[in-house]
């Protein structure tokens, strides 16, 4: 099966349960105690394991869960480098197969992590390769309400390409105005 | 758009949101709640007001050290027997609470947005602008002996949700004759797009009442842009996914939760 996954039985003794727990490595565990909620709600079997209520346990405390973020992380972050390399490198070649490398790293990160894998901000207008971030822009466009910096990218964009002495109508056609 | 049941075992809905917070990069991960987290929590606390949320809970004593994430205020209405919903805030924490009588996905959703809109306009000059680096959605559901039809935990899991664990010898040649082995399941699954789906069942109680407990929530694990929309989307998918699942699992029993006649 695709996933952690936990398995615990009680052979009807509630103390076995409790001893069981210890080996407990893929879910609701709560390290710290919580105030309930609005509902009392208790799991027999993570009773004895930890917190008693699972009302006020919340699964972003989990080291599952932080275990699989600092993965995640690792994979945005190599995306991350590949399509930044050549978005804030000037001398990135501006051809149909460099431009088309920057835009495989961007859907990349799309498809494997989501709307939220591409941050646009604090791009440093004076070392952006406009034709490269007019292609991340592009390819964000239609979730640029979910890329943060997308609106300020555009504008980097625009003055990177002026100062370089390209027209920067052309280069992010359709993406202007917006 | 799925149609809200009747007889539904929902315990507690819960939204969170967590964000980087200037209290998580402090020492021993903890922090004395400064004047501007306790600002923008008053700000919250004052704006929700507005929505009928009048009634503010300090969970933590004034002067205590709080930790990052930690809920340190909860606003409700005014009149708590009729509570179904409730916020609570913290430093770098949101969360939208609702209980039963719960009407549906879409009317939770205005009680989610009306708490996030005020929540991005409250949070700290400095946070202001910070991604949400957390979502998670969780539904705890209670299935007492009547929607389980008298099954034990093991049969339940067995025979609605089609989960099939069996114990090896070495572990049941310990158990006198005729004992039934109680089962307690997690499984973390891995979702597209950087999200997981935890779920969880075993033998619990709820607000007094014993039966079968069922946890299931989604959690992203990718930053989202800090706006009600991004925010909103994110939370619409985790329903989505565990919207269809939960149905899915229930089918052997479904009989027993008939749509209710207004969809949701």
């Amino acid at each position: 099966m695709n996933g952690i996954h936990s398995v615990q039985f009680s052979m009807g003794n509630s103390q076995l349960a409790g001893q069981q727990m210890s080996t407990f490595n893929a879910g609701q565990s709560q390290l710290r105690a919580a105030p309930r909620v609005m509902a009392d709600t208790t799991l027999s079997g993570a009773h004895f394991y930890a917190n008693p209520s699972a009302s006020s346990a919340s699964p972003l405390d989990a080291p599952s869960y932080q275990s699989e973020r600092a993965r995640t992380r690792s994979i945005l972050d190599r995306y991350t480098k590949e399509w930044k390399s050549r978005v804030l490198d000037k001398s990135t070649e501006v051809s149909a197969n460099s431009l088309t490398t920057t835009l495989r790293s961007v859907m990349g990160a799309l498809m494997e992590l989501g709307p939220g894998a591409i941050d646009l901000t604090g791009l440093p207008q004076s070392r952006v390769n406009g034709h490269h971030l007019a292609i991340v822009l592009r390819a964000t466009l239609r979730r640029q309400e979910t890329t943060p910096g997308w609106s300020h990218a555009l504008e980097v964009a625009r003055f990177a390409l002026s100062y370089d002495g390209f027209d920067e109508t052309t280069v992010l056609s359709g993406l202007m105005g917006r | 758009m799925s149609a809200t049941l009747q007889n539904a075992p929902l315990v507690e809905l819960v939204a969170e949101l967590r964000w980087a917070t200037r209290a998580a990069g402090q020492a021993e991960g903890e922090v004395q709640a400064d004047a501007e987290i306790d600002r923008y929590m008053d700000t919250f606390a004052a704006a929700v007001a507005e929505g009928g949320y009048l009634r503010s809970e300090r969970l933590v004593p004034l002067g205590a050290v709080v930790a990052p994430h930690q809920f340190c205020y909860r606003m409700k209405r005014l009149d708590e027997a009729s509570t179904t919903s409730l916020f609570q805030v913290g430093p770098g924490v949101f969360s939208a609470n609702g209980v039963p009588p719960y009407e549906s996905w879409n009317e939770f959703t205005k009680i989610v947005e009306f708490g996030l809109d005020r929540l991005l306009a409250a949070r700290p000059s400095f946070e202001r602008s910070s991604p949400i680096t957390s979502i998670s959605l969780r539904y705890i559901d209670l299935f007492d002996a009547r929607l389980a039809e008298g099954r034990t935990v093991e049969a339940f899991i067995r025979e609605v949700l089609k989960l099939n664990v069996s114990l090896p010898e070495a572990l049941t040649r310990h158990s006198p004759e005729g004992a039934t082995p109680r089962p307690f399941l997690q499984f973390q699954i891995p979702m597209a797009g950087g999200v997981i789906m935890n779920f969880g069942v075993g033998e619990g109680v709820a607000n007094g009442q014993q039966g079968i407990v069922m946890d299931m929530s989604v959690v992203t694990t990718v930053e989202t842009a800090a706006s009600v929309h991004a925010i909103m989307g994110a939370l619409t998918t985790a329903h989505e996914a565990i919207d269809a699942s939960f149905r899915a699992l229930i089918e052997p029993i479904r009989h027993l939760m008939p749509n209710k006649e207004k969809s949701a």
